[in-house]
């Protein structure tokens, strides 16, 4: 693939292919007055990996509600390799947000391919609302089924 | 043989339930605009369900879906009916199942803080419960009186103050829903694992009912700083806007009108203000100063030249861009924050216009959106359309859909729901039928729904086309289903249709709602009279 990354300077967008490293995206950012933001240092890992493993580091969607990690992506399904394209948008009201059958799936049923980050100016302030909100509650048996039934019909 | 409805009460009968004839006519229709024509004709019942019910517990629920997955009733969810997208278009097959009598708050955690609410609570009562515990939602939309935490939640809505709080999505810790099958399942939010909250907002009544919510809650402001400023044209405005939120800014409000929408906002007409009471030079059917009824009407039949006109010579009339801007929180922040964007915004040659129009919007931030009842009165129609795309496509979104929308109806926009990476344009229009010299006599209702059609579909292509997205926070419904495979591809259509599928086996929630073709076909013909059969 000939992408590697490529930014959007007007929207604050960057769109990287599956496999660059977070830690060498954040460092060519950086180069550009840019910054993903994140609460933790960037890992070696792909986008791709880092996404599917709920892009850890990345700071609480609760602290900044009016900002959003992922904008947009291409994914192939796991089983048909089909594709599926998520344009990039602030936000969109047409249907479920399919972002959520890859983001912290661990590519069970989509492998990202691409994706569009949120960005910022690293001298943007910071927005860093307070919130208790729990990070990550355990998967109930009841959700667990919900995910079972999703694998068995989205291939 | 029984009816469904004898077969429901025989089986719940603890359950209320009807199918009189005035409440099948009362649900038969949600708020989507084109549904005023066909009532304006005085076709007002074509859609009725085969009856109601108004559980009160989440059990109930329960119920009521496992005897509709036995028997294989499709049942649609009802929150308020506010929703403008024919997501709730019935036929005596269904049984619509109002949510308003759970709508009961069943707890506040300061500590988060957050609220667990039964989906049926209504905007004003919930939101005013929060204040006077000391808390905000932070979710405003301009329905707040006339719609539900479900029918947010189902509908992914956004509020007026996203600048600050975000959209419901980014409100939901936790959603208690009902399933195709009657299963009741708490969903969870989860920073860094899978979630199914994100697929059930947005579903819009066809996954799951949901009958509780946990959402995040702000401390009530305490301070509320306004300004309102000029720009020489709406893309000087929004360019602005980009560079405040891009420079970590988040007003509650920031709201650009475009020169035609300012100048209605200026003169108050649109927005309620004393200046234009009702009576004494009562504001006209779209707030246009003096403009009669029939010349309106008249103009409206030459969309191109009224918007020319607007566009071109009247446009130094109408005056400059006008930019809103309401910072809130607590202490003197908003100030700091206000003073620092009127900073950045002259030294991008704005014109600082002081706080009174920020307040005067602010004091009637809800009555815009009830002046659309003279329009159709008037024999005119008028919708809104609110798309979203990245700040680098905005431009072409603009203009291509304002040329789209231009060529049958006349149009106006707002950009209120902006963020880092880009914005929302709402465009409001207003049209009226098109004369048909081959045929004088033809209806003229049936004539609004024809140029109405016409319009949608010309806009919905215009803004596929220019790489925006078909809607930021109306929903999809049955109205722009016909659309939805362009903004998601084959496979992401077939993707959602499993989501169905794998949360409803049996399809008996809102079926043919959110999908293409949608069903039953919401372009069918409804503005000519019927004749109802009881
Ligand atoms: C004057 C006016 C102004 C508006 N302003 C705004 C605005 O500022 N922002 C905005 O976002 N929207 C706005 N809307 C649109 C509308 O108010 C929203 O879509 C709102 O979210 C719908 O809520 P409701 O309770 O009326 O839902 P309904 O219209 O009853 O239902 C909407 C959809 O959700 C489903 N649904 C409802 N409740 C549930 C539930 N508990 N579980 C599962 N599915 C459910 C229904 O089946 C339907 O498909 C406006 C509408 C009007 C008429």
């Amino acid at each position: 693939m000939s992408l590697v990354f490529e930014i959007d300077r007007e929207s604050l967008l960057v769109r990287a292919a599956s496999d660059v490293s977070v830690a060498i995206l954040e460092e060519s950012l950086r180069g550009e007055g840019l910054t993903l933001g994140l609460d933790a240092a960037p890992p070696s890992t792909g986008v791709a990996d880092w996404i599917a493993h709920g892009a850890p580091g990345a700071s609480s969607p609760y602290a900044d509600p009016a900002s959003h990690l992922v904008a947009g992506f291409v994914a192939t399904r796991a089983r048909s390799g089909e594709v599926l394209r998520v344009k990039p948008s602030p936000r969109r009201s047409v249907g479920p947000d399919l972002l959520a059958l890859v983001f912290g799936m661990e590519g069970r049923l989509f492998a990202l391919t691409e994706v569009h980050l949120v960005v910022r100016r690293q001298d943007a302030e910071r927005v860093n609302e307070p919130h208790g909100v729990r990070a990550d509650p355990p998967v109930s048996d009841a959700e667990a089924r919900l995910f079972d039934a999703i694998g068995g019909v989205v291939w | 043989m029984p009816s469904r409805i004898d077969d429901l009460r025989r089986a719940l009968p603890e359950i209320r339930a009807s199918d009189d004839p005035a409440d099948r006519v009362a649900y038969a229709r949600d708020l989507w605009p084109r549904h005023h024509l066909a009532v304006r004709a005085g076709n007002v019942g074509a859609h009725r369900p085969g009856f109601i019910v108004w559980p009160e517990t989440t059990a109930e629920v329960s119920a009521v879906v496992t005897w509709a997955a036995r028997t294989g009733t499709p049942v649609v969810p009802f929150g308020a009916g506010s929703g403008v997208c024919a997501g709730i278009l019935p036929t005596d097959e269904v049984v619509v199942l109002d949510l308003k009598r759970m709508g009961k708050i069943r707890g506040i955690d300061p500590a988060v803080p957050s609220v667990d609410v039964e989906a049926g609570a209504m905007g004003v009562p919930f939101e005013e419960e929060l204040v006077r515990a000391g808390f905000t939602l932070g979710h405003f939309p301009s329905s707040i009186l006339c719609s539900t935490v479900g029918g947010w939640l189902a509908a992914r809505s956004a509020g007026q103050c996203s600048g600050k709080y975000g959209k419901i999505e980014d409100m939901a810790i936790s959603l208690e829903c009902v399933t195709g099958t009657g299963e009741v399942v708490t969903l969870h939010h989860r920073q860094h694992g899978p979630s199914l909250v994100p697929i059930v907002i947005g579903s819009e009544g066809t996954m799951a009912v949901i009958t509780r919510a946990t959402l995040r809650l702000h401390p009530a402001p305490t301070t509320r700083a306004y300004g309102a400023f000029s720009f020489p044209t709406t893309e000087r405005g929004w360019d602005a806007m980009r560079r405040a939120f891009q420079a970590g800014k988040r007003p509650a409000v920031m709201r650009l009108y475009d020169p035609f929408d300012a100048m209605l906002a200026r003169q108050g007409s649109v927005k309620g203000s004393p200046r234009s009471p009702r009576g004494e030079g009562a504001p006209s059917p779209l707030g246009f100063p003096g403009a009669g009824t029939r010349a309106l009407r008249r103009g409206l039949q030459s969309p191109r030249f009224f918007n020319a006109l607007v566009d071109g010579p009247l446009s130094i009339a109408l005056g400059p861009a006008l930019l809103v801007v309401i910072f809130e929180g607590d202490g003197t922040k908003p100030y700091e924050d206000l003073a620092e964007t009127r900073r950045m915004f002259e030294a991008l040659g704005a014109g600082w216009e002081g706080e009174g129009q920020a307040r005067k919007w602010f004091q009637h931030r809800y009555s815009v959106s009830y002046r659309q009842a003279p329009v159709f009165a008037k024999g005119l129609f008028s919708d809104t359309m609110e798309v979203a795309a990245p700040w680098s496509r905005l431009d072409a979104v603009y203009h291509g859909v304002r040329k789209a929308l231009g060529r049958s109806v006349f149009v106006m926009a707002h950009l209120s729901h902006a963020y880092p990476d880009g914005c929302c344009i709402y465009f409001s229009f207003a049209g009226s039928a098109a004369p048909d010299p081959s045929n004088p006599a033809a209806a003229w209702d049936e004539g609004c729904e024809e140029v109405y059609d016409r319009t949608w579909k010309a806009a919905m292509a215009a803004v596929l086309e220019a790489g925006g997205v078909l809607a930021h926070h109306h929903g999809v419904g049955r109205s722009k289903a016909p659309r939805l495979a362009e903004e998601l591809g084959g496979v992401g259509m077939s993707t959602v249709r499993a989501l169905m599928k794998a949360f409803d086996p049996h399809g008996i929630l809102n079926p043919g709602n959110l999908v293409a073709p949608p069903s039953p076909d919401p372009y069918r013909h409804d503005a000519s009279p019927r004749e109802i059969s009881p």
